[in-house]
């Protein structure tokens, strides 16, 4: 079935934050984007120091969660609350296991020597993942208080629980441009 | 659904890596972006024009991205 007009899944308002942090990321992505074409050599060498594999590793953890997220709506929906804090507890889980890797991955750069102000490859790294990372740290806070009140005298409306799936999801849409500027080499 | 779009993000993020190349990466990243708007995100389910605004700002900035990591 097709949604009204002024309708979207997950609300107005949550699109229309969605929209305007798109557009910022985009923003970030154009000017990562822009700084690698102009010094090719200084990010293949910042490259050299980071792991596909790893890459690999923080891109199945996103999209995991993010289905455990989209499952949770749908059990939510069919008034499965159960189940669908199960998936969304889950989706957390796998959200904290992001963020314990990204700390783990940054603490090694870190002792590599490579920081903030080393050179336009690891401003730009830190900066941009940074920037996910904070999204990803609110996106955890929203689906923890959804998550907690499930079970409550009066529980979040399913436009709510779709809201915060939808900022989750978000996180997922950025980190498939980031992950090819910064991990992607030939 | 949604499992089989999981299983295809999961395929499209290995052959992602398994390339190399950034933009075929960049290109696939736009694919899976498009996958999780339409499934997760439920825009199939949504009005046509915010599916088409939807997928055009995913498309150009696929595109956007693909020209400048292959300057």
């Amino acid at each position: 079935m097709t949604r009204p007009l002024t309708e979207p899944p997950g609300g107005v308002l949550m699109w229309l934050i969605v929209a305007l942090e798109l557009v910022t990321f985009a923003m970030v992505f154009t000017l990562i984007g822009v700084l690698r074409m102009q010094q090719p050599a200084l990010f293949h060498a910042g490259q050299a120091a980071l792991s596909s594999t790893v890459g690999l590793v923080f891109t199945l953890l996103l999209i995991t969660s993010g289905l455990l997220a989209a499952e949770a709506v749908h059990a939510y929906r069919l008034t499965r609350t159960h189940r669908a804090q199960r998936f969304l507890f889950a989706a957390i889980a796998l959200g904290l296991a992001f963020v314990a890797f990204k700390l783990h991955d940054t603490a090694g750069h870190l002792a590599a020597g490579h920081r903030l102000g080393v050179d336009d490859f690891w401003d730009a790294y830190f900066l941009g993942t940074g920037f996910h990372l904070a999204h990803v740290l609110v996106g955890l806070v929203l689906l923890s208080v959804v998550a907690f009140r499930l079970h409550r005298a009066r529980p979040p409306e399913l436009e709510t629980v779709a809201a915060v799936a939808l900022f989750w999801h978000l996180c997922d849409l950025a980190w498939f441009f980031l992950f090819p500027l910064f991990f992607a080499r030939a | 659904m949604r499992l089989l779009t999981w299983a295809a993000l999961v395929g499209l993020a290995g052959v992602a890596v398994a390339s190399g190349r950034p933009f075929v990466a960049v290109s696939l990243g736009g694919v899976k972006a498009l996958l999780v708007g339409f499934e997760f995100m439920e825009l199939r389910h949504a009005h046509r024009l915010h599916l088409a605004l939807f997928s055009a700002g995913i498309v150009a900035l696929t595109a956007l991205l693909a020209f400048l990591v292959t300057r």
